[in-house]
């Protein structure tokens, strides 16, 4: 019992780190139809940007995260202006483009900071531990940011004239064109915000996990995975398939071996995927 | 129309980049290209990857290779003739590994190749190899399993990593092992290896746990061990998994003193990502650490930290590609011509005085006799030697 209470809090906390990692990417394919698979790169520039905030330059936590969701933002900004906006309505393409940017950034961040795992402290140490069952300070922290990451990308996507946009850029990219909505600032701005998530959750993730060149590689594939299952368009639909599988896997991961609870999990998902194609919490979409 | 040609001239471009950010460092790679005829020098082909993830362990070893071709020239070459390094970088993809091997062995005539790291690069390169009849001089502790005749294994083989290793552990810190490892060929022997010496030790099994290779997550494993209670905990985890295993160990409250994590796969690179106040107290073995006191490791670590100032740190690995070269031109030395079976019956019985200590190739398997040694993180992120050996450790397979 003592390991079932345990391993579904655990399970919690994975839920807010897969949903952090996974936002970015629902904005970006979900809501434009880009497959971004530069998106774990974000991720790693974000906790690069980590490293050098907290780790060399001294400064709080806090700031770190600020910074690496300003600096990944402007550098999708960047590549939004320069690259994907060339691309739109070709998801192949983009594919293969942000493909070709991820093994860039990858081997740029290589070539400048070496091929090693940097350092980056945690910003919360100490636990609580309730009748054996240990839950550290910084999972409820990550859990904590994942709710109000999730509150704030609604709210800016449901209640201000911004989210209005771009919902009706989603639903009929040249109607909202014709009302007057310029698709192109929308775009470039929809493009960072989900870059800038990335970037923050690589600061989130930095503490807990080796920060080096290739880390993004391991986000991606349960990042996909995580937006079919939820929905491609629905930002609530991947916190829900976030906490579906995360708590799933975790919670069998206590009584089986982790490989093969991932394995079952994945199997339950493909299956799942031929029956509701369009994913468990779909958002209609045109 | 216009979309397509921007998608081409950016394709292009794109190609361009990766090229350049892939084989700039080939292209550049002193004395390969400007090199003079064969004749008045050996060359050696020299196959490691520094781009792609695998340039984490390939960087510093290629480094210390370098190092290493760079003093035997200046003090002289082989036989008055100097080595001439040809590089080639595989990115680390063992299908492109294969073709490199290929080059260096038909296009560049190399006599023998220095290079490789994971075990599917080298066995990706091996059956090339053995075809064209050349000579592998393979530096990374691997799985000791399918030896190849034209490959010399300069590094460990988990019983040379496990023989001093498991017995120090019961004797000092415990009777009940959890063991745990990435789930993948190396990981997956060593632990196979290890649990076998354990009951050899008279020690007890607690647990066993494998995780994917790459595995981030580790809250699961963590509160099985805390289940299983054991006193120690024998770490086959390897790679990118390293890190985020000893921060969450610490994060979830877990600690040395009462559970010190005993690894096979942990050296001064990756305690550097954990960060000295997580790595402390935990245990590894090794046959060399960058803290190891003769005048040869103390020579090389300087010389590597004065000659490459490119955020990498000298390792078992590294040490592993400097004494590899130096055996090969030990061999080279040794042999009367260079052909394959020639070459590696010069190996045999060889012995050099490296960093680590003295070393010996086996007179029969090719594999090395190596000196085993258990280093104890510091608080400030340093090994200090705890344990090491008097006589070298036989490789056995």
């Amino acid at each position: 019992m003592e390991l079932l209470i345990s391993q579904s809090i655990n399970g919690l906390s994975v839920s807010a780190m897969l949903f952090i990692t996974a936002l970015g990417l629902v904005i970006i394919f979900g809501l434009m139809d880009v497959v971004n698979m530069a998106h774990g790169e974000f991720i790693m520039i974000g906790a690069y940007v980590t490293y050098f905030v907290t780790t060399v330059f001294h400064a709080p936590f806090v700031v770190s995260m600020l910074m690496a969701f300003l600096a990944t933002a402007l550098l999708g900004a960047l590549i939004e202006l320069t690259l994907i906006r060339r691309l739109y309505g070709k998801v192949a393409e983009t594919l293969l483009a942000t493909f070709a940017l991820s093994i860039i950034l990858q081997q740029l961040v290589r070539m400048a900071f070496g091929p090693e795992d940097k350092f980056v402290g945690m910003p919360l140490e100490g636990r609580f531990n309730v009748g054996g069952i240990v839950i550290p300070h910084y999972n409820l922290f990550l859990i904590f940011v994942a709710v109000a990451i999730l509150a704030v990308t609604l709210a800016l996507f449901y209640k201000t004239p911004y989210g209005m946009q771009l919902r009706a850029v989603t639903k009929n990219r040249s109607m909202a064109q014709c009302l007057g909505v310029n698709t192109a600032r929308i775009d470039t701005l929809t493009f960072a915000c989900g870059s800038g998530l990335a970037g923050l959750a690589g600061a989130l993730i930095a503490p807990v996990k080796s920060v080096m060149p290739s880390m993004g590689s391991y986000y991606i594939v349960d990042g996909f995975l995580t937006v079919v299952l939820g929905g491609f368009a629905s930002i609530a639909g991947t916190a829900a398939s976030s906490v579906v599988i995360s708590e799933s896997v975790t919670v069998m991961a206590g009584y089986m071996s982790e490989i093969t609870a991932k394995v079952l999990v994945f199997l339950v998902i493909i299956v799942l995927i031929r029956f509701k194609p369009e994913g468990l919490f779909t958002t209609e979409k045109r | 129309m216009r979309n397509t040609k921007w998608f081409t001239g950016l394709l292009v471009l794109v190609m361009a980049v990766s090229l350049l950010a892939g084989c700039g460092k080939a292209e550049k790679a002193p004395d390969a290209a400007s090199a003079p005829a064969a004749a008045e020098g050996i060359k050696i082909g020299v196959l490691y990857s520094t781009t792609g993830p695998f340039s984490i362990s390939e960087k510093p070893m290629l480094n210390a290779a370098k190092l290493a071709i760079d003093e035997i020239n200046a003090a002289g070459g082989v036989k008055g003739k100097k080595l001439i390094p040809v590089f080639e970088d595989y990115a680390s993809d063992p299908a492109k590994a294969t073709e490199k091997i290929k080059k260096l062995i038909l296009q560049d005539k190399v006599v023998a190749t220095v290079g490789t790291n994971s075990s599917a690069s080298r066995l990706a390169v091996i059956p090339d190899v053995e075809r064209n009849k050349s000579v592998l001089v393979y530096n990374t502790y691997y799985e000791g399993e399918k030896p190849s005749p034209n490959v010399i294994y300069t590094n460990s083989v988990p019983s040379q990593q496990s023989a001093d290793f498991i017995p120090w552990i019961v004797k000092n810190l415990g009777k009940k092992v959890f063991f745990v490892g990435s789930d993948y060929v190396f990981g997956v022997t060593s632990v196979k290896k290890a649990k076998a010496m354990l009951e050899k030790a008279g020690g007890q099994i607690v647990g066993e746990e494998f995780v994917p290779l790459g595995h981030t997550e580790f809250s699961s494993l963590i509160n099985k061990i805390k289940q299983a209670k054991p006193d120690v905990i024998f770490s086959a985890v390897a790679g990118d998994s390293v890190v985020p295993f000893y921060k969450q160990y610490q994060q979830y409250g877990l600690s040395a003193k009462d559970m010190p994590i005993c690894s096979i796969a942990t050296h001064e690179a990756t305690v550097k990502g954990i960060g000295a106040a997580a790595a402390a107290g935990h245990y590894s073995s090794f046959s060399y650490f960058q803290v190891v006191d003769t005048p040869e490791s103390k020579k090389f670590v300087a010389a590597y930290n004065s000659k490459f100032a490119d955020n990498t740190t000298v390792t078992n690995l590294a040490e592993g590609a400097y004494h590899g070269v130096y055996l090969l031109a030990k061999a080279l030395e040794k042999a009367e011509k260079y052909d394959g079976p020639t070459l590696i019956s010069a190996f045999k019985g060889l012995e050099v005085d490296s960093p680590q200590g003295k070393i010996k190739v086996d007179p029969t398997n090719n594999h090395t006799w190596l000196q085993s040694r258990i280093g104890k993180i510091k608080p400030d992120g340093m090994f200090e030697i705890v344990y090491s050996s008097n006589a070298l450790v036989k490789p056995e397979l």
